[in-house]
């Protein structure tokens, strides 16, 4: 069967999913290629809460530009939500989220209600223990609320797009993996092939896989995959209303609750880089190890008693720069719609916009700060470094620890001296392999895990 | 399609040397890789040692699909026989 | 002859050069020299060649992108068909520059046209693909007579895949700017290197205004982003960063393969380079090839007869 379609989505997450029903809205024949049913391992939308993160993302130390562009682009998926989703027959978002800053970190609280403030949106601060249905340990340093930051379930939300692009006469739907894509061919899991005058990609993590040299060629930046893990619980004994999140801040891994139907909770937080992602692993026990700890340390130690329904995980992609890759790519047949990192299932109504509006009128997007073309300086690894220095201490040091003002400015000097000179350093192959491919502060728990390795430091 | 002895030596000797001290007695062919307790992390140096040892590349987007030391042995063949990408 | 509208980088900025164009080009001209120009019987050769359908298609395309007075993008990819080699490629990408100008080097390398070489490979092992970012510039910013066009001609693109061409659109960047700082830029205060020796420029010129309106047209923007590490434009270093941030949202990455031709108008678009990828291991012969040749406006080359006839109208 080979009806022609006018664009060819090739992805089937959250964005590539509202890519496609944005696109048929507007009248346009789409045939998208991508698992419908299934587990769908290491798909970053299924194992995702979601958190509709308009400000809760933003950490302390980010360069002001980029948490100015974030934001606007945030804000703006935020005002399409509510009719995105009630077009879609998906309930309302569930409004409403505590930030809750741990032991001696209430200072991370502060740009996430500037950001808040600043927009016009509501930020109240709170002590630890107003938060309700929730037992936080007594160190917790309090919480902020942000009553119109919501959540959503990213589970029943793909399914609905499936639903409502599946029952579309202008959608043709091939169930299958992609395995490449080149100019505008499509080649799927059994040799097949779909042909369409532009594809959207929206293969997440995997994909610079599906690209010839990984998209290289046709100017497509290296995309990094955060692999994180996530839980179901039945925990009737925790009864939250609104999602309770921790900030993120450089390596702390933001771990949170998202009350779901029933007396399910979602718990999510581990995210670790992966330089070569494999979507069928499973969830480690180390992985688990560190969300459950997090969660029962930081969250409430109640949560020890709940049962244990489901486990996925999510390969999250991301950019060197952190900034989602949306819009064409050097060839015009091929343009790419991912990269979201942690915010594609709040940012896919704008995204699917953005990538429409292309479609539409091609040159559209040539100065969005999310062009695929953007240059994409490599840092150096002394700036990364550096400005991670803090943040690793405080990481290592896990919150409860204590150093001596002067040992912490020591130590934030002394880490980029010493990891600089490492590198430099002939037989440190394998580490220049990684923070080639890596060069994100997100690489360093990973640098140094690797120094003491077998092999790593001849 | 087998692989060379010296092939074959060299890279049993540095899945070997990524491994722990106590685990190098167990590498062989048949072992697999998290049996030998290599995590991802492990993979980068295991690939750094194999194109050491042997001059051929093993690329990052390979090392998810190895299972077995047996697997690392024939991607290699394949290059090693002149089916080299770049 | 239309001449286009505004055009989104990139989608329209992509010309197919025909492969009878290439070869009739390649065939009729030589590699010969006047001093720092082509040789004037090439330029006459090369536009006899273009005076046939496909010569009359090929400028209306670059007039309409590259032309004078226009209000195109300012910068096009050539693409030369495949299976030339390189000597064709220097003489078929030659005869395109004609199309536009009066082809010439600015720096002397050994008397021939097309400058430059392959990348020298990195010595020090501890640059982790961070080196070889080149920032986004003109060419010779710093002289009285800038060069009207220049151009990059791919003979071997990075085999670690880095080194992918920039460029910027110098005036939507400007545009950005308030009028305090466009003020400061107009200022005659900037360096930039140095000019010895170059051809076909007139004299160095230290120091200069970034935005120069001195001239008829459109102004110029002598820019290059080494500028902002250079001490010797303290003075004004906030005003330099802030149009680097503003020219930086206005770039692009541009692939390019083998026979690629990347030219520009040095009025309104600047160039640069990403990182070249892991050079290790690279033997000499293997590693990114690009050459670089210069290109005089001529109001007489095909491409601007065109754009001039047509006007500055948008469609």
């Amino acid at each position: 069967m080979s009806e022609a379609r006018d664009i060819a989505i090739a992805g089937t997450g959250a964005v590539g999913l509202a890519v496609a029903w944005e696109l048929l809205q507007r009248g346009v024949t789409v045939a998208v290629i991508g698992p419908r049913g299934g587990e769908h391992r290491g798909q970053a939308s299924r194992a995702a809460g979601a958190m509709l993160s308009t400000f809760s993302e933003i950490e302390p130390g980010h360069d002001p530009a980029r948490v100015a562009a974030e934001t606007a682009e945030r804000l703006a998926a935020h005002d399409l939500y509510p009719a995105w989703l009630d077009r879609l027959g998906v309930g309302p978002a569930r409004a409403g989220t505590w930030v809750v800053a741990p032991g001696g970190r209430r200072a991370w609280l502060a740009p996430i209600a500037a950001a808040a403030l600043a927009a016009g949106h509501p930020a109240e601060f709170h002590d630890a223990g107003e938060v309700p249905g929730l037992h936080l340990p007594a160190e917790s340093a309090g919480a902020l609320w942000l009553p119109t930051e919501a959540s959503i379930d990213s589970l029943a939300l793909v399914e609905a797009l499936t639903d409502a692009i599946a029952g579309h006469p202008g959608a043709r739907w091939e169930d299958a993996v992609v395995v490449a894509v080149d100019g505008g061919i499509v080649t799927y899991e059994g040799g097949g092939t779909i042909t369409a005058g532009q594809v959207v990609l929206a293969a997440g993590a995997m994909t610079g896989s599906l690209l010839p040299e990984g998209g290289r060629a046709i100017g497509v930046p290296p995309i990094l995959a955060g692999r994180g893990v996530s839980l179901l619980l039945d925990a009737p004994g925790v009864p939250l209303e609104h999602v309770v999140r921790t900030p993120n801040a450089a390596f702390a891994c933001g771990v949170h609750l998202v009350p779901r139907a029933g007396r399910t909770l979602y718990l999510g937080g581990t995210n670790r880089l992966t330089i070569s992602p494999d979507p069928q692993r499973r969830p480690s026990v180390g992985e688990l190890m560190a969300l459950i700890g997090d969660a029962v340390a930081l969250l409430d130690h109640r949560l020890a008693t709940a049962e244990v329904t489901t486990a996925r995980v999510g390969l999250r992609p991301y950019t060197i720069d952190h900034l989602p890759l949306i819009g064409r790519t050097g060839d015009p047949r091929v343009l790419l719609a991912t990269a979201t990192y942690r915010c594609g299932v709040l940012l896919a109504p704008r995204l699917a916009a953005l990538v429409a509006s292309e479609i539409e009128a091609p040159g559209a997007l040539d100065a969005h700060p999310y062009r695929v073309l953007r240059p994409v300086a490599t840092p150096e690894p002394e700036a990364v470094i550096s400005g991670a220095a803090a943040d690793l201490i405080d990481h290592l040091l896990q919150g409860d620890g204590h150093l001596s003002a002067q040992a912490r400015a020591e130590l934030a000097a002394f880490f980029p001296a010493a990891l600089q000179a490492l590198l430099a350093r002939p037989g440190s192959t394998a580490l220049r392999r990684l923070w080639q491919a890596a060069p994100v502060p997100e690489a360093i728990p990973s640098l140094l895990s690797l120094t003491g390795r077998p092999g790593a430091g001849q | 399609m087998t692989a060379t002895s010296p092939l074959r030596d060299a890279v049993l000797a540095a899945v070997a040397m990524s491994c722990q001290p106590g685990t190098q007695g167990q590498v062989s062919e048949h072992a697999t890789l998290a049996g030998l307790g290599l995590d991802s992390l492990d993979r980068i140096t295991l690939a750094v040692a194999v194109e050491e040892a042997t001059g051929l590349p093993v690329p990052d987007d390979a090392l998810p699909g190895l299972r077995t030391v047996a697997d690392l042995i024939s991607c290699l063949v394949t290059q090693e026989e002149g089916g080299t990408h770049l | 002859m239309k001449s286009a509208s505004i055009s989104p980088p990139g989608m329209k900025a992509r010309v197919e050069v025909p492969r009878e164009l290439a070869l009739g080009l390649a065939s009729a001209c030589t590699p010969a020299m006047d001093g720092h120009q082509w040789a004037g019987e090439n330029v006459t050769m090369a536009r006899a060649v273009l005076d046939g359908p496909a010569g009359w298609d090929a400028a209306g395309v670059l007039a309409s992108l590259l032309g004078r007075p226009g209000v195109g993008p300012g910068w096009a990819v050539l693409r030369m068909p495949s299976g030339l080699d390189d000597a064709r490629l220097r003489l078929a990408g030659a005869g395109m520059l004609a199309a536009i100008g009066r082809p010439f080097f600015s720096i002397n390398e050994g008397g021939s046209l097309w400058i430059g070489g392959e990348s020298t490979p990195e010595r020090d092992a501890a640059s982790f693909g961070g080196n070889g970012r080149q920032g986004l510039h003109i060419d010779a910013p710093n002289t009285e007579i800038v060069p009207d066009y220049t151009s990059l001609l791919v003979l071997r693109p990075d085999p670690a895949g880095g080194g992918h061409s920039l460029v910027g659109d110098l005036h939507a960047a400007l545009a950005e700017m308030s009028g305090a700082d466009r003020g400061e830029l107009a200022q005659l205060a900037y360096f930039e290197g140095h000019a010895h020796r170059l051809c076909g420029t007139g004299a160095p010129r230290m120091p200069f205004p970034v935005l120069d309106d001195g001239g008829p047209g459109r102004p110029w923007i002598r820019w290059a982003a080494k500028m902002t590490a250079d001490r010797r434009n303290h003075a004004h270093m906030d005003v330099l960063h802030r149009y680097a941030e503003a020219l930086d949202a206005h770039s692009w990455v541009v692939p390019l393969e083998r026979g690629c031709l990347l030219v520009l108008d040095q009025q309104r678009a600047a160039h640069g380079r990403a990182a070249l990828g892991d050079q290790a291991g690279l033997p000499n012969g293997t590693r990114r090839l690009l050459l670089q040749a210069k290109s005089a406006f001529d109001p007489a080359a095909p491409a601007q007869v065109l754009a001039s006839a047509s006007g500055t109208s948008d469609e």
